[in-house]
C-alpha cells in the first residue's frame, strides 16, 4: 500500500513546480493578449471578452469529466486505488470550472440578450453535469473513504459520462427557439489567437491543478498508511 | 466435495484500521474449528472473508485445491453461512423464504428438502407464518434452515447458539453432529466456551487480528483453555 | 435465468403482501395531481399543455419511493446477503430486481392514468396504446438506472435522499424526450413528428440497461 503512492506524481516535485510558474506566466501572457491583444467586438462590447475565460472553462469542465470516466473505468477493472484518486481529484477542479461557466454565462448573457439564464443546450448540459458533480461530492462526502464507495464514485463516473451526450441531444431538440447563444462566432485572426492561447492556459491550468491535488491525496494516503503501521 | 479448507496470510483492514493481520488456519473434513475471542478480534470478518462475503486485502483461502476468489459464483453452493442477521424476509413465511432460497441456488425439487429441514429444526408446524411473527429462538433456526438447505460442505456459524432456548441448541447440536458425522466441516465463531470446546476438533483464539493460541481439543484440557482464554482477554486490555 | 424470476417473483410476492410500494406510490402520485390544480389555475387549454409534463414529473417523483423501498427490504435483516451468498451472477440479481420495480412502477402508473383522465380531461383513449408505449419505454430507462443507483443509495448515510441526487440529473433525457413524444401523440401528430425522441428514448433504453448491469456487482458488493 505505501511504496506503490511513491511514483511519477509524487516524486515529480521539481517538474511541478516548473508546471506551476509556466501556468502562471502563460496566465500572465494570456491576459495580456485577452485584455490588449484581441480587439473589442463590434457588436457586444467590452464584456465579449468573458467569452475568453468563458469557453476555456467549460472546455475544462468537459475534459475533467473525461478523465473521470476513463479514471472510473481504470478503477473498477484494476481496484487499484490511485485512478480512484485520479477521478475524485479530477471531479473536484471540473466542479470548479463548471461553475465558473455557469457563472460567466450569465454574466455576459445580461447585458447583452437581457437574460440572467436562458436553457440553451451547452449551458444547460453544463448545468446537469454540474448537478452530476456534485451528487458525487456529495456521495463520497456522506460515505466516507472505503473501497464500497470508491465503487460508487467510480459508477456514478461512468453512468454521468454516458449521460451527458443524451442530454446535450435531447435539450438541443429540445428547444431551437432558445439558441441566443452563438453557435457560430465570428472571430477575427488577433482574436482567434487570443482564444487558442487561452484554451491552451486553462488546459494547462487544469493539469497543474490536477497534479497538485494528486500529490495532496498521496501524501494524505501516506500519513494514514503511516498511522496504520503505528498502530501495529 | 469434502476437501480441507486452507486459508493463508489473511489481511484485512478497514478505514486504514487493520482488523485482520496476518490470518492462517487449516481444516481438515470432518473436522470442526472453533473460534474465539474478544469483541473486534476480527473473528466475523473472517468468517465473511470465508465466505466469500468481503475480499480480503492479503492472502489466498483455498477449497480444496480451488482458489475461493478466482473461482466463480459456482463455489458459493458449497459453503453454508450463518450470521448475527437472518438473511431472510419478515413478511415471507417459511415456506416462500425457503422456496426462494431454493431457487437462487439452483435446487431441483426442493420441496421435500424444504420439508426435511423444517421438520429438523421443528419449524414445520409454523410454515405458513411469516417469519416476523417468529421468536428469537425460531428465527436463528430459520436462519440455519437457510443456510444448510443446499447441503453445503463447509459451514461457516457465528454465534450460531445465541438466542436459543434449550431445546433450541439441543436442535442445534444434534443438526451439527449429523453434519459431523457427514464427514464434513465446519468454522465456528462462539463466545460460549463450553460449548465450543465441546463441539471443537481444533481451538483457536484470535488476539487482536492474528491467532493467539491454537490446539487440538484432544490435547487441552477445558481448564487449560479456559484459562488461555483469560489472559489473552487480559492482555488486550 | 430462472434465478432471475425467482427473484421477481420474490419481490413481488412481497408487494403483494404489503403492498406497502404500491399504495404510496398511488398516493403520492395523486397527491402531485390534487396541488397542481389548486396551485395553478388552469385554463382548458393550459390543461392540454401541461399534461405530458405533469404526467411524467407524478411517475417520476412516485417512482422514487418504488425505488427506494425495493432495497430498504433488502437491508432489513440484510436480506442482500442471502442474495450475495447465493451462486448467483450479479448481473442476473440485477436483472430481477429492475424486473420487479418494473412491474410494480408500470402499474402503478397504468392506476394513475385514469385520474390523470379525470383531472386534466385527457384524451388519453384515443391514442392509448402510444401513450402506453412511450410510458414503458420511458420507465424502462428510469427504472434501470433508479436500481442501480438505490442499490447504491441504501448505503449510504443519505440514505433515500441520495437517489434523487443521483437520478434526477442523468433522467433528463428520459424527461424530455417522454415529454416531447406524449405531447405530439396527444395532439394527435403523426409518428413522423416525434421519431426522432423515440429513437432517442430506445437509445437510452439499451445503453442504459446493459450497462448498470455490467456494473451491478460493484454496487451491492462491499
Amino acid at each position: 500500500m505505501n511504496s506503490k503512492y511513491e511514483d511519477v506524481f509524487y516524486r515529480d516535485n521539481l517538474a511541478t513546480k516548473l508546471l506551476g510558474y509556466l501556468v502562471l506566466f502563460a496566465m500572465f501572457v494570456s491576459f495580456l493578449l485577452i485584455a490588449w491583444y484581441a480587439p473589442v467586438e463590434r457588436t457586444m462590447g467590452l464584456v465579449q471578452k468573458i467569452f475568453y475565460y468563458h469557453v476555456p472553462s467549460a472546455w475544462n469542465a468537459f475534459l475533467a469529466f473525461g478523465v473521470v470516466f476513463v479514471a472510473s473505468i481504470l478503477y473498477l477493472t484494476s481496484k487499484d486505488r490511485k485512478w480512484d484518486i485520479l477521478a475524485y481529484s479530477s471531479v473536484e477542479i471540473g466542479v470548479i470550472f463548471s461553475l465558473i461557466v455557469l457563472i460567466t454565462g450569465p454574466i455576459w448573457a445580461r447585458p447583452i440578450w437581457g437574460v440572467w439564464w436562458s436553457w440553451e443546450p451547452r449551458l444547460t448540459t453544463t448545468l446537469i453535469l454540474f448537478l452530476i458533480y456534485v451528487a458525487y461530492l456529495l456521495l463520497r462526502y456522506f460515505s466516507g473513504e472505503s473501497n464500497q464507495t470508491a465503487n460508487f464514485s467510480a459508477i456514478l463516473g461512468i453512468i454521468g459520462f454516458l449521460v451527458v451526450p443524451l442530454v446535450y441531444t435531447s435539450i438541443n431538440w429540445w428547444s431551437p427557439e432558445a439558441q441566443v447563444h452563438p453557435q457560430r462566432v465570428g472571430l477575427g485572426p488577433h482574436m482567434l489567437v487570443a482564444f487558442f492561447v487561452s484554451l491552451f492556459t486553462f488546459t494547462l491550468l487544469y493539469v497543474y491543478l490536477l497534479i497538485r491535488r494528486v500529490q495532496m491525496a498521496y501524501a494524505k494516503t501516506a500519513v494514514d498508511d503511516l498511522r496504520e503501521q503505528q498502530s501495529e | 466435495m469434502t476437501v480441507p479448507l486452507r486459508a493463508q496470510h489473511i489481511r484485512k483492514s478497514f478505514n486504514n484500521r487493520p482488523v485482520l493481520r496476518d490470518i492462517s488456519l487449516e481444516v481438515r473434513p470432518g473436522t470442526f474449528a472453533v473460534i474465539a475471542g474478544g469483541n473486534g478480534a476480527g473473528k466475523t470478518t473472517l468468517l465473511r472473508i470465508l465466505a466469500k462475503l468481503v475480499k480480503p486485502d492479503d492472502g489466498t483461502i483455498l477449497i480444496g485445491e480451488k482458489d475461493l476468489w478466482a473461482e466463480t459464483d459456482e463455489v458459493r453452493s458449497h459453503l453454508g453461512f450463518l450470521s448475527h442477521n437472518i438473511y431472510l424476509y419478515d413478511e415471507l413465511n417459511a415456506l416462500e423464504n425457503l422456496r426462494f432460497t431454493a431457487r437462487l441456488f439452483g435446487l431441483k425439487n426442493y420441496q421435500s428438502r424444504i420439508t426435511l429441514v423444517l421438520q429438523k429444526l421443528r419449524l414445520y408446524h409454523r410454515q405458513f407464518d411469516p417469519i416476523k411473527t417468529y421468536s428469537r429462538g425460531m428465527q436463528q433456526r430459520m436462519a440455519l434452515a437457510r443456510a444448510i438447505l443446499h447441503n453445503p460442505d463447509l459451514l461457516l456459524l457465528d454465534e450460531p447458539f445465541s438466542g436459543l432456548d434449550e431445546s433450541g441448541v439441543e436442535i442445534f447440536t444434534a443438526f451439527i453432529q449429523e453434519f459431523k458425522a457427514q464427514n464434513k466441516s465446519a468454522i465456528i465463531v462462539s463466545h460460549n466456551l463450553r460449548t465450543g470446546y465441546d463441539l471443537a476438533d481444533v481451538l483457536y483464539i484470535l488476539d487482536d487480528g492474528r491467532i493467539g493460541f491454537q490446539e487440538r481439543k484432544q490435547d487441552i484440557t477445558y481448564e487449560e483453555y479456559h484459562t488461555e482464554y483469560r489472559r489473552i482477554l487480559e492482555a488486550e486490555r | 435465468m430462472r434465478q432471475i424470476f425467482a427473484i421477481l417473483w420474490k419481490d413481488l410476492q412481497l408487494e403483494m403482501k404489503t403492498k406497502e410500494s404500491f399504495l404510496s406510490m398511488l398516493t403520492f402520485g395523486l397527491l402531485i395531481l390534487v396541488l397542481f390544480n389548486f396551485a395553478f389555475d388552469l385554463t382548458p387549454e393550459m390543461k392540454r399543455l401541461i399534461t405530458p409534463g405533469l404526467l411524467w414529473i407524478t411517475f417520476l417523483f412516485s417512482g422514487i419511493l418504488g425505488l427506494n423501498r425495493s432495497f430498504s427490504l433488502e437491508k432489513e435483516n440484510m436480506a442482500i446477503h442471502g442474495l450475495l451468498l447465493a451462486p448467483v451472477d450479479r448481473g442476473l440479481v440485477f436483472f430481477g430486481k429492475f424486473g420487479s420495480n418494473l412491474i410494480i412502477l408500470l402499474v402503478t402508473e397504468l392506476l394513475t392514468l385514469p385520474f390523470f383522465l379525470l383531472f386534466l380531461n385527457m384524451p388519453l383513449f384515443e391514442h392509448f396504446w402510444w401513450v402506453l408505449g412511450i410510458i414503458v419505454l420511458g420507465t424502462i430507462g428510469f427504472v434501470s438506472l433508479g436500481t442501480l443507483f438505490s442499490a447504491m443509495a441504501t448505503s449510504t448515510k443519505l440514505r433515500e435522499v441520495m437517489l434523487p441526487l443521483l437520478l434526477f440529473p442523468v433522467s433528463t433525457p428520459i424527461l424530455l424526450a417522454g415529454v416531447a413524444c406524449l405531447r405530439q401523440i396527444l395532439s394527435g401528430e403523426p409518428f413522423t413528428t416525434y421519431r426522432q425522441w423515440f429513437s432517442l428514448l430506445v437509445v437510452f433504453d439499451i445503453i442504459f440497461v446493459v450497462v448498470p448491469s455490467l456494473i451491478f456487482e460493484y454496487a451491492i458488493e462491499e
